[in-house]
């Protein structure tokens, strides 16, 4: 059994071994069948999870900061990390292990969040194609916003503080391709460079890469961009952490 | 530098690496390795499309015009949806020039304020929509070739996303075409708007004079390019030029029109006609305050029954095609919903009433709708050689039924109910619309009696023609005189003229920008590429959103309603009897026995009113059953959702922690 399996196990076991992994997943499934159901899922009759797929990009941003908060902010503030990093664990491990025992247990809540596509394949015929890709880039984007999450815990000792951020930073993922946001930026100037700013603004957006994917779309560019983003973030985590060593 | 800053800034350069990398990646790849999962490839070339673009001889170029700037500068985060959309054309025209390997080529455009893009735009045709103080919005495309032709896309509407590929695929076509393609088009209706072009359209807006709107049906055909030209109820002659007539509600044509038409089918032309028992939506009655009922005067029916009886087939007046299984909900005169039986949804996901052997409706996504529509049939005198082979059918359990004019435009409009009890079920499907070909005979194998030609009227029902008027061959006009077609030819008849109007066809959002609201348009357009044997536009237009609502509500629906019908019509016959004996009452009354009957008479009256309400009280109380069923399958799933999974997990969560805990005392207690 290598080192990040064990830190995966011992990460995952840990999720479930507290009332706290339930009162998420509680919360968590609660809000995301509320969401479209607020907004007449049942009244406009149109059998698709299309209010499903588009409330959870919102959704994550609130969640994955939640779940990955304590990933590294607790481990810090108790000082177990000095213990973590003397057992026969690299940092590379440590962050692998942990970044994948959050992604599995955001994927079984998205698992739990089945009953809706049962709900929609009662009521008519969907078409199972763009749920399944919905599925994919909402774990693909779980999965981003958790290894946002996880560079804000190791940034800070403090939970609360690495929350906030990381939210901040998960919202700023979201909306930095609206236009509102290159408004903000390019001012009411247009030019060569704005119009280089607003795209490449535009390609940081998660927006732009899940919106094709909850339409039935995948595209290796778009898995592409959402998994550089997640492996990048886990990238700087290991640097922060390595430097927490060195110290 | 201190390991922890050399740490930071190592930190900072992973990340800056990692968002140039996502930018490049999506610059670059973002339309390669690209799987389309949905049901009907909205995101693939279809067969259709590779087919056009290998038979182009010469290149052509695709000009995209978006002003995406405009949109990031707007500030109005409801765009960011267009900026999606955008990105779908481009990646779309993007696999064109792809699979054309040199026949095609695409250039992007974002035309600012004043710029070469900008007027280029202008005077392609994209369409220009009010952006900013000097900018206007555009998002449309032209395709071009070196010979100077040019086909335009105006606008590419957000909400025609599965007609995009047809759109472009269309202007290639139209683009590489040596000519227009004529489409004549008579009718006793003002289908085409007086064929008048925008300018004229524009200037006519201007005066303040009231312009005749165009059906979206032919205000599309035109858009398209085809040169639709109107073609007078009462000609004599149709131009053997046009490519196709299209014959819309023809209502007692003369005899000269008919031998017109005749004549043209026996060249060869091609036909499609569509005509109608009752076009109650496209010919209503006009409204006459006055005379509330007088709608029942105005006939709305329409024929061509000497020209389909040549041809083996008929459209019989007053018959109308019905199906219980198909027929959509409306709302009753007495409130609550039913189903109109006349009024049928027919194709979609499931191709109920679609004909296989002509793939004119097959494929269609959208359900295609019929308002009251007649049956074609075949003719007790069959004619030799003539097929006649349903593109539109009813169910096997539809029927034909008969209706006269009051049942149908009476104050109100349809009678719901009173139609759904006449109904009979049947075994075997009516068919709605036919296709007739073979080698068509002339309905006028004699020729015309010149005695037609020159009066151009029809004698009408029981009028004796004049002496010396009664047609004979000697008689006849034999200078154009075909007595059957050369060569096996084609009609097209459609039963139903409604499902070509507006409202079962298009929802309208400004000027030009027309939204299928139905399947109609392209059964339309599919009609004539059929003749025009096109089938790779056929094949691409067919494509789009399959209609996916809440099957379960509607059979819920049904079945609410077809356990409450006969109640209903209980209820609502008991109604009917006490107003009738209520009235009758009220008459007795004069002012000579007024005094006398007044206290009898009262009390009557108050009895009979009571038992009405405790009737519509009855009649509420079902119709809200109907719908409570709905309701409350509504409630059923929110609460199933929001709180019945999240209480099975906590419900497990509580378990696992009680069985962890027990484990731990036991530990506890064998350590002990």
């Amino acid at each position: 059994m290598s080192a990040t399996t064990a830190v995966f196990k011992r990460e995952f076991r840990g999720y479930f071994g507290t009332p706290l992994a339930y009162v998420f997943l509680v919360a968590f499934l609660a809000t995301a069948a509320f969401m479209p159901f607020s907004q007449s899922f049942f009244e406009i009759r149109d059998a698709s999870l299309r209010l499903f797929f588009a409330s959870l990009p919102s959704l994550f941003a609130f969640f994955a900061p939640a779940v990955a908060m304590r990933m590294w902010a607790e481990e810090r503030r108790t000082g177990t990390i000095e213990l973590l990093l003397t057992l026969p664990v690299t940092i590379k491990q440590a962050v692998l292990g942990k970044f994948l025992a959050g992604w599995a247990f955001f994927g079984i809540a998205l698992l739990l969040t089945s009953s809706m596509v049962f709900t929609v394949s009662y009521l008519g015929d969907p078409d199972l194609g763009p749920i399944f890709t919905g599925y994919v880039g909402a774990f693909l984007l779980a999965g981003a916003y958790l290894a946002i999450g996880a560079f804000f815990s190791a940034l800070t000792k403090n939970q609360v503080i690495a929350f906030v951020l990381g939210a901040a930073a998960c919202a700023l993922f979201v909306w930095v391709g609206s236009p509102a946001v290159t408004k903000f930026v390019e001012g009411s100037e247009s030019g060569a460079i704005s119009r280089f700013v607003s795209n490449f603004l535009g390609s940081m957006s998660f927006l732009t890469h899940y919106d094709p994917m909850q339409q039935g779309m995948l595209a290796l560019g778009h898995v592409v961009a959402i998994l550089g983003t997640t492996v990048g973030f886990l990238c700087a985590t290991v640097l922060l952490l390595t430097e927490t060593k060195s110290r | 530098m201190t390991g922890s800053h050399r740490s930071l800034v190592a930190t900072a350069l992973v990340l800056v690496i990692t968002l140039c990398s996502t930018f490049l990646v999506t610059q670059c790849a973002g339309d390669v390795a690209r799987f389309d999962l949905t049901a009907n490839n909205l995101f693939t070339l279809s067969d259709g499309t590779k087919q056009i673009i290998d038979g182009l001889q010469k290149p052509l170029t695709m000009q995209l015009y978006y002003s995406k700037s405009l949109v990031d500068r707007s500030g109005q985060d409801r765009l960011r949806e267009l900026n999606n959309y955008y990105v779908y054309v481009r990646d779309l025209l993007r696999s064109y020039e792809r699979y054309g390997k040199g026949k095609l080529k695409l250039e992007e455009y974002d035309p600012r304020g004043f710029s070469e893009a900008e007027q280029e735009a202008d005077r392609l045709g994209v369409n220009r929509f009010p952006g900013g103080e000097d900018e206007g919005l555009y998002f449309g495309m032209a395709v071009t070739s070196e010979a100077g032709a040019k086909q335009v896309v105006k606008v590419f509407d957000a909400m025609r996303q599965s007609q995009v590929e047809y759109q472009v695929s269309e202007a290639i076509e139209l683009a590489t075409a040596r000519k227009k393609t004529k489409v004549g088009v008579l009718s006793s209706l003002d289908v085409t708007g007086g064929n008048m072009t925008p300018m004229m359209r524009q200037m006519m807006q201007m005066q303040g004079q009231r312009v005749p709107e165009p059906w979206g049906n032919f205000e599309a055909l035109q858009q398209s390019s085809y040169e639709v030209t109107d073609v007078k109820a009462d000609a004599e002659t149709i131009d053997a030029e046009f490519d196709y007539l299209v014959v819309v509600h023809p209502k007692n044509l003369a005899d000269k029109t008919l031998f017109a038409i005749d004549q043209f089918v026996m060249r060869g032309g091609k036909l499609i006609a569509f005509v109608d028992p009752a076009a109650l939506v496209a010919d209503p009655a006009p409204s006459n305050p006055q005379n509330p009922y007088g709608g029942s005067d105005h006939d709305s029916s329409s024929n061509l029954d000497k020209l389909f009886a040549a041809w083996g087939a008929r459209v019989q007046p007053g018959k109308f095609a019905g199906d219980l299984d198909l027929a959509q909900l409306q709302p009753t005169r007495r409130g609550g919903r039913q189903p109109m039986i006349g009024l049928l949804a027919l194709g979609g996901a499931d191709g109920a009433g679609v004909g296989d052997a002509v793939p004119i409706a097959k494929g269609v996504d959208s359900k295609i709708v019929v308002c009251f529509a007649g049956t074609v049939e075949r003719t007790d005198a069959a004619v030799d050689g003539v097929e006649l082979t349903p593109i539109l059918t009813t169910t096997a359990a539809g029927n034909a039924f008969t209706a006269d004019r009051f049942e149908l435009t009476g104050m109100g409009g349809p009678d719901a109910e009173k139609l759904l009890a006449k109904f009979q079920p049947g075994v075997a499907p009516v068919t709605i619309a036919a296709r007739l070909h073979g080698k068509l005979k002339s309905a006028f194998p004699e020729g015309l009696a010149k005695s037609d030609v020159e009066d151009g009227e029809k004698p009408k029902d029981g009028e004796q023609p004049k002496e010396g008027e009664t047609p004979k061959p000697d008689d006849a006009d034999s200078k154009t005189n075909l007595k059957e077609c050369a060569e096996p030819n084609t009609v097209l008849v459609f039963a139903d003229v409604d499902m070509l109007a507006d409202s079962f066809s298009f929802q309208r959002f400004g000027p030009g920008l027309l939204y299928p609201a139905s399947g109609n348009p392209a059964v339309f357009r599919n009609a004539i590429d059929y003749l025009a044997g096109s089938p790779a536009l056929m094949s691409i237009r067919s494509r789009g959103n399959f209609d996916r609502r809440f099957g379960k509500v509607d059979q819920i629906e049904r079945e609410a309603d077809k356990a409450t019908r006969e109640q209903v019509s209980r209820i609502n016959a008991d109604k009917e009897r006490f107003q009738q004996e209520l009235q009758s009452l009220q008459s007795q009354a004069n002012e000579q026995n007024v005094g006398l009957l007044r206290n009898d008479l009262k009390q009557k009256s108050d009895e009979l009113q009571k038992q009405i309400r405790e009737k519509e009280r009855e009649l509420f109380k079902v119709q809200r059953e109907k719908s409570e069923a709905i309701e409350s399958l509504g409630s059923r799933l929110r609460w199933l959702n929001v709180l019945g999974v999240p209480l099975v997990v906590l419900l497990v969560g509580a378990a696992l922690w009680f069985v962890n805990v027990q484990k731990r005392l036991a530990t506890k207690g064998g350590a002990a």
